[in-house]
């Protein structure tokens, strides 16, 4: 056992000063991966070894934990003892498969109970007051509960869960523990600092008096003394276990593409007046059912590069827009996936079309609204005008390049947009064909934000100068399409074949990884097994580094 | 660049009739202040509440085809262009009651009118172009020549229109007093 001991740094100078270490952590009631952490291992191979194997390595034999002598651990409050158990582990598992969760690697969060901060405090204090040489100047470099957690079960979770375990992950396994008495053990720093802890039992910070960034703050600045005084140092042996609520969740996955408009009766967005739906349908609906059946996402957000009108129809390349799919439970796809779910999406109604569908990187979503502030869109619009146009008519409009407008907020829109005057171009300008019944069709190029609309009518005069006052007649638009918006984001997706594929019952494929394991967790034997697979591996480890 | 996948553009929506439905027509109900002083006024109402306060047609200045010399939007006690706000919320901007004068106005015959604002609500911009060019309000009454433009409170929104005239109620108006004169 003592050679064994070598595969350990700590900060003890001798194997008996270890001992000895380890002798008054363990009277004080710490588990063993305390005792081992406290000792300054960091290596967090150390910490793959069972409770047993640790104790066989550090405590005397009458010492060794048994099935009646185990309390909560006044340094992890059994965060490190019950919660590393298969049992926990299995727990994790039963939530993470009925979350439904598809992922091929996570990471773990742990939120721990406030007071553990003073008592890591507390517990550094009683041993450098102990073994002052030792301990001086080490309190910062000593593990953390949390990081002990990780390099414990980590790979055992790992291997329950059919998964690899990493430090950064998309998908996040979040353990929120609950410590009963965590502010009745703060309470002393209400009477120490009560200007920085009263302020805090207000509405504003949801009646939490002590947090993390306050106790730690505060903890620090006392000085050892003065802690002594006010708290046990040693901490004491909790009298009420901890409990942990576990939740899961993915990364936002952001889809973006391109749609196309070609109805004249169909909104951007749900078109809702005190909860009553004005118009069947909207552009963001077609588009985002499809793909939330496919990713059953929690939530979502379409966000698109500008906005068309209801009566307005969106032609050419389409317009950019992302969909933001928020926690995600399926999200393993591959560009034939993708371009099924094009298709998909495609057959729901022939008013609504997307091309380009793709999956983008968060960071690249900004380009969408980098893009919205220089962007310029084409248009296409037929016109009415008050007398029959003339070629000199034609050849004046024509000549016009770079239009300032002073463009009033439109009254169409004065009721939810702030009133202001803004300055708009109009950068080219044509009429097309002249019509019979007074009508021409106007072909513009403009800057983002300018209301097409009050340009050509003049919105009472509003919008300045506008067609009535350029052709000095009464102007009015009938129709209009958007030819281009242009923005060069996303790039453009060469059309795949979407062939036949799975995804029909994306839900069974997106329990698949989890679905292969055999329901191992309910049976106990088989619990067991798993149990000693993991320890032989351990030691087969443990011998390689040894 | 590659080509867009789908078919041309569909046909623009036809629309024969010679003179398409105006801006008015479209986006606006009319209702009227009547005036027994035959001073009346057209408010348009867009559904999103936004009213555009205007000169009807039957009120004298239209009617007997004024030559306006001024459009004034303060006098002693009220200044209509001292109206500062801010945001979505028009926060800051002039609370007024229907009955509160708007502008007076000034013809070359030597005789002033004052027109209000016919409806309760924030006043949100008052034509300034009028005072420029006041004749506007002659030659474009329901058009470059608006009044101003006032948003009625939601709360108070319905009682403001029920104490406004329908066209039909002012056509009937209109016909009583041609009985009358």
């Amino acid at each position: 056992m003592i050679d064994k001991m070598d595969m350990f740094s700590l900060f003890t100078r001798s194997f008996e000063e270890t001992k000895e270490v380890s002798k008054f952590l363990h009277q004080i009631g710490c588990c063993i991966r305390c005792i081992l952490r406290n000792l300054g291992e960091l290596n967090p191979a150390s910490y793959k070894l069972s409770i047993e194997e640790l104790e066989n390595m550090l405590l005397p034999a009458e010492s060794r934990t048994t099935a009646e002598n185990v309390c909560p651990c006044p340094g992890c409050l059994g965060i490190l003892q019950k919660f590393t158990e298969t049992a926990f582990l299995n727990q994790i598992y039963l939530k993470v498969k009925e979350d439904g969760f598809q992922f091929s690697d996570y990471q773990c969060s742990l939120v721990l109970p406030v007071s553990l901060i003073v008592r890591q405090k507390a517990l550094y204090i009683y041993l450098l007051n102990k073994f002052g040489e030792t301990y001086k100047g080490n309190e910062d470099k000593l593990a953390s509960v949390k990081d002990v957690w990780k390099w414990s079960c980590g790979f055992k979770l790992a291997n329950i869960l059919g998964s690899r375990f990493q430090n950064r992950s998309q998908f996040d396994i979040l353990m929120t523990f609950q410590y009963k008495d965590s502010d009745k053990e703060c309470a002393f720093l209400l009477d120490y600092l009560p200007d920085v802890f009263k302020k805090r039992k207000q509405r504003k910070f949801g009646f939490e008096t002590f947090t993390r960034a306050n106790v730690q703050k505060a903890v620090s600045d006392m000085t050892y003394s003065k802690l002594q005084d006010c708290t046990s140092c040693p901490p004491l042996i909790p009298t009420v276990e901890c409990t942990c609520d576990i939740s899961c969740s993915h990364e936002a996955v952001f889809i973006a593409g391109r749609y196309l408009k070609f109805s004249r009766e169909l909104s951007q967005t749900p078109w809702l007046i005190d909860g009553k739906r004005i118009m069947e349908g909207s552009v963001q609906e077609l588009i985002c059912e499809p793909i939330i059946q496919m990713f059953k996402p929690t939530d979502h957000k379409l966000s698109s590069s500008g906005r068309e009108d209801v009566d307005v129809r969106m032609l050419g390349l389409g317009r950019p827009f992302i969909v933001e799919l928020v926690n995600p439970h399926c999200v393993q796809f591959s560009l034939e996936d993708l371009a099924a779910l094009q298709k998909r999406i495609n057959n729901v109604s022939k008013d609504v079309q997307v091309r380009d569908l793709q999956i983008v990187s968060r960071k690249d979503t900004n380009l969408l609204k980098e893009g919205e502030i220089d962007k310029t869109k084409t248009y296409t619009a037929l016109c009415w005008c008050d007398r029959q146009l003339t070629e000199a008519d034609v050849e004046l409009v024509n000549s016009l390049k770079e239009i300032t407008l002073q463009q009033k907020t439109p009254l169409r829109v004065l009721h939810r947009r702030a009133a202001a005057t803004r300055e708009r171009s109009i950068h080219s300008l044509s009429i097309k064909s002249l019509l019979p019944n007074n009508r021409f069709t106007l072909e513009l190029t403009t800057q983002a934000g300018t209301y097409v609309k009050e340009f050509v009518h003049g919105d009472f005069g509003r919008t300045y100068p506008n067609k009535s006052q350029i052709l000095k007649a009464d102007c009015d638009i009938i129709d209009l399409d958007v030819e281009a918006v242009n923005v060069d984001w996303p790039p453009l997706v060469e059309p795949i074949e979407s062939g036949t594929l799975k995804i029909e019952n994306g839900q069974d494929n997106c329990l698949n990884s989890i679905e292969t394991r055999k329901d191992n967790c309910v049976d106990e034997k088989e619990t067991k097994e798993i149990c000693l697979n993991e320890n032989e591996t351990v030691t087969k480890s443990c011998k390689e580094e040894g | 660049m590659i080509e867009s996948d789908f078919e041309s553009p569909l046909p623009h929506r036809s629309n024969h009739n010679d003179k398409p439905p105006s801006v008015i027509e479209r986006y606006f109900k009319k209702r009227y202040k009547t005036d027994n002083k035959y001073e009346d006024q057209l408010v348009l109402t867009h559904s999103n509440r936004v009213c555009v306060v205007c000169v009807a047609n039957s009120h004298p200045l239209i009617e007997q085809k004024k030559s306006v010399t001024s459009v004034s939007f303060g006098e002693e006690g009220w200044n209509r262009l001292d109206n500062k706000f801010s945001g979505k919320s028009k926060r800051g901007a002039q609370w007024l009651d229907c009955k509160a004068p708007l502008c007076e106005v000034t013809c070359s015959d030597g005789t002033k009118y004052t027109l209000v604002c016919c409806v309760k609500g924030q006043l949100i911009e008052v034509n300034e172009n009028l005072q420029k060019t006041p004749q506007l309000l002659i030659d474009k009454p329901h058009g470059e020549g608006y009044l101003a433009v006032i948003l009625p409170g939601l709360k108070w929104f319905e009682h403001e229109m029920k104490q406004l005239k329908s066209e039909e109620d002012y056509q009937n108006e209109l016909e009583k007093r041609l009985h009358n004169s």
